[in-house]
């Protein structure tokens, strides 16, 4: 590790416009040795632009990029990766049949002769995990890993190459607390290494924990930067919004309304590593937020598709309103008022190669007549989401690829509230979100409830669950380890329900 | 201006690396494309010719689009516009209906004969998950050696060669020009082709497939049978292919013989191609297939360049489609998001 007083990254000046916005704004940014630097910012408010400058990905049209105090130009990744700096990116590149030592010696394979020296790579790859504390197992194939064990072999790949920068972009959007801890608990270990951590996140409360000192971006411009001793999440959202929207915490208790949605002993195969669903019930009531929590793979997946009528039960029976709809098929469960966010809004949930007026009719295409569709009542419902969530430069015409994680989310959520359900599942509703997306999505969940909805939240973000929900169910290994109010729901009771421990 | 370059790309790059074959044989490319021209387009009877053999192309080029817009590669185009023609042959020979009628059954029977060779490999990649590359490929080669078995034995219906019995002349398109072999059967190619643009665009079922064709776990969300649409788009798709077999037969040929399509059903797959999956494109891009094949001919007899460059053309097409799709995925680094090759052919 060298003493020199110059930061390890620095960006001086950095703007960068795309045809009429101007992502970056003379950025000044620097990140030093022995630091966990936190970004955070709206979605749109030119992080990733930066980090792409950082990374070599674009160029900038004024200001200088400085290693060591160095100016550099980078033309391409590798010029970043040659000068030390290591990214990794939100969306994984794995090739999921290989173990995780191929995934992470990928193009760098020890060589024996003309062979693979398949020994020495498996033995590089678990010293690097060894010395990171990575629990991973170097010789197990990616499609048999979690979100968080991917994750993991992504970081090793960008630790293989031994960099004093290491860029993390949005690295716990898919992560259980846990997993999430666990990476915290590296990227303090990058630190005391002497590396230069960037870390990116939309959540305050990990910035605030993690981080040596935060910088927040707006509109492309840098708000500030403050040292962790004087950032509280009310300040730092403060910054980040320009004003903090009024905050509903404390609401009145719903009145219980009649039961809506029953679910009764339901048994399901599980996907992956999880669990399935062991016989589990639940039931939720009109007006009424039902907040579900759970590690990953403990059957939470299963439980909403079961509910949404995608997966089928082995036993167990599913009633709303009083109707059978264990055996219903997608479109008859929707006609019964159950409506479905899944979790992965880009492969599951919208159609990004088409419009907004297409995307608006995905799950009542079949409702009209002669067979054609309804493109006058797909443009009013999308318009409609337009105007509700306040979705700038909004396009009916233009492929929904072209809107912002955050306003794919909104319309997905629009869409799939433009009625008042009976039963609305939300599943991790504001992963990937930016906090002002997150409030007017969560202001939506609450119209559904007010409107009489039954709406289970599924979330891996505590803090949304206790802060919607007016009963807490925990899943654990495909069944509920137990039911909370908000009020009991505090990290070590949940923590320890989550973990499969009897309260 | 952009569009028509991106467009015509392919196309331009793969007449300039033809010319680059021609000019290594000593041979002037210019003269080459001139006559192949002039061959399409010299007289009144050239251009009926070039438009009558450009019928087959749009018919099975539009099918092709259908099914590569439902993430389907159908291989198959070429066993399923000799299914179709077999059918047509077989019916304009056996029945004798009033004119009008018996062309409207012959139709009927091409399209069914290639819709049901196509659903063989649908119902299998519906029910099975047999991949319908695979299972299309094989079953071309059992249409065209089962067809000829067929026309060698028990439906032989000439003395002189392999063939079926001509059709009943009730049968026989009628002629747009008199004197040419161009037959109504090219309007009912562009008319089908719009209808079907038509029917993608705005119809549930177009939506569905389309949906289907871009990510098969939002179909499921959406509540569209995956198998179902996949079925029926293996269905339409061949009962395009039959149509221009059909059309082949009633239109040109006259009876069905093995000799019919000297692999129409494979230059389909760059006429849909090259139309980027799209029916409408693919009347142009039928268009210019059908000058090729016409114009190959006075090529070969007035330039003296075999007639085979134009399947040299035909497959650096392909080439450069293809490598636009892999420049395109190769240039999105990091998007993390997969989608079937079929649907980036057609997008």
């Amino acid at each position: 590790m060298t003493t020199s007083a110059h930061p390890a990254l620095e960006a001086r000046g950095i703007t960068k416009r795309f045809a009429s916005v101007t992502a970056n704004d003379g950025i000044d940014f620097d990140v030093r040795r022995g630091e966990i630097h936190g970004l955070i910012g709206e979605n749109g408010a030119g992080k990733s632009t930066l980090m792409n400058i950082f990374y070599g990905m674009l160029a900038p049209d004024a200001g200088t990029i400085l290693v060591n105090g160095v100016p550099v130009i980078f033309h391409n990744c590798a010029d970043a990766m040659h000068a030390g700096i290591g990214m990794v990116f939100q969306h994984y590149l794995l090739v999921e049949r290989f173990t995780v030592a191929q995934n992470v010696l990928l193009g760098k394979e020890p060589a024996r002769g003309m062979l693979v020296d398949a020994g020495a790579a498996a033995a590089s790859v678990a010293d690097i995990a060894r010395r990171y504390g990575f629990s991973v197992d170097s010789s197990a194939a990616v499609e048999t890993l979690g979100v968080g064990a991917r994750q993991q072999v992504e970081l090793l790949r960008v630790l293989s190459r031994e960099p004093d920068i290491v860029i993390l972009d949005e690295p716990t959007a898919a992560l259980s607390p846990s997993e999430a801890d666990t990476l915290f608990e590296v990227m303090a270990r990058l630190r005391d290494r002497g590396c230069a951590v960037i870390f990116i996140t939309h959540k305050l409360k990990e910035v605030a924990r993690v981080c040596d000192r935060i910088t927040v971006l707006r509109k492309g411009r840098i708000c500030g930067t403050v040292d962790r001793a004087r950032a509280d999440t009310d300040a730092l959202a403060a910054l980040i919004v320009g004003d903090l929207p009024a905050v509903t915490t404390a609401q009145a208790p719903a009145p219980k309304g009649k039961v809506v949605l029953d679910v009764v002993g339901v048994h399901a195969a599980g996907s992956h590593a999880s669990a399935g669903l062991r016989g589990l019930s639940l039931d939720g009531n009109a007006g009424e937020i039902v907040g579900v929590a759970g590690v990953e793979g403990n059957g939470q997946l299963e439980l909403a598709e079961a509910i949404f009528g995608l997966r089928s039960l082995t036993s167990g029976r599913i009633t709303v309103d009083g109707h059978d709809v264990t055996h219903a098929t997608v479109p008859e469960r929707r006609r019964r008022g159950i409506r479905y966010v899944p979790p992965d809004r880009h492969g599951e949930g919208l159609l990004l190669d088409f419009d907004a007026i297409e995307n608006a009719q995905i799950g009542d295409q079949g409702a009209h007549r002669f067979g054609l569709l309804d493109n006058a009542l797909g443009r009013r419902k999308a318009a409609r989401i337009a105007t509700d969530f306040a979705l700038p430069h909004y396009d009916e015409t233009s492929p929904l690829r072209s809107y912002s994680g955050g306003m794919q989310q909104k319309f997905l959520i629009g869409r799939e509230t433009s009625d008042v359900p009976r039963v609305l599942v939300v599943f991790a509703p504001t992963r990937g979100v930016d906090v002002g997306a997150a409030e007017s999505i969560y202001a939506r969940l609450r119209e559904m409830q007010a409107g009489a909805a039954c709406v289970i939240l599924f979330s891996y973000d505590l803090d949304e669950i206790r802060r919607l929900s007016d009963r807490i169910l925990v899943l654990h290994g495909g069944e509920i380890a137990g039911e909370l109010t908000p009020d009991q729901a505090d990290d070590i009771t949940l923590g320890r329900l989550m973990s499969g421990a009897h309260v | 201006m952009r569009w028509l370059v991106s467009r015509t790309a392919p196309v331009v790059l793969a007449l300039v690396v033809g010319a680059v074959v021609v000019a290594t044989t000593h041979a002037n490319p210019l003269d080459a494309y001139a006559a192949l021209v002039q061959g399409a387009f010299g007289s009144l009877e050239a251009v009926s010719e070039t438009l009558a053999q450009t019928t087959v192309f749009i018919f099975a080029g539009a099918g092709l689009a259908i099914a590569f817009r439902a993430g389907l590669f159908n291989i198959g185009a070429e066993g399923q516009l000799v299914a179709g023609a077999l059918c047509a042959a077989v019916a304009g020979a056996q029945l004798h209906f009033p004119a009008p009628i018996e062309v409207v059954v012959c139709v009927l029977a091409g399209a069914g004969g290639g819709a049901i060779w196509a659903s063989i490999a649908g119902i299998l990649r519906a029910r099975y998950g047999a991949s319908e590359v695979i299972t299309t490929i094989m079953l071309n080669y059992i249409a065209a050696l089962g067809a000829n078995f067929l026309v060698a034995g028990p439906l032989r219906g000439s003395a002189f060669a392999p063939e079926t019995a001509a059709i009943d002349p009730a049968a026989m398109l009628p002629p747009l020009v008199p004197g040419t072999r161009l037959t109504i059967a090219f309007p009912f190619a562009i008319v089908s082709a719009i209808a079907l643009w038509w029917w993608l665009g705005r119809s549930v079922a177009g939506f569905e497939l389309r949906t289907v064709g871009s990510s098969e776990r939002v179909a499921r969300y959406a509540g569209i049978s995956v198998p179902r649409a996949i079925m029926r788009a293996m269905a339409l798709s061949g009962a395009l292919a039959g149509l221009g077999g059909a059309c082949e037969v009633l239109a040109l040929f006259h009876r069905f013989n093995a000799q019919l399509s000297p692999g129409y059903g494979f230059t389909s797959i760059a006429v849909a191609l090259l139309a980027r999956s799209n029916p409408l494109g693919v009347i142009a891009s039928g268009l210019f297939f059908g000058v090729l094949q016409n114009g190959a001919l006075s090529m070969q007899a007035q330039a003296g360049i075999s007639k085979d460059l134009i399947a040299i053309i035909e497959g650096l097409i392909i080439l450069f489609v293809s490598a636009r799709w892999i420049g395109a995925r190769l240039s999105v680094r990091h998007g993390g998001q997969d989608a079937p090759a079929t649907e980036q052919l057609a997008s």
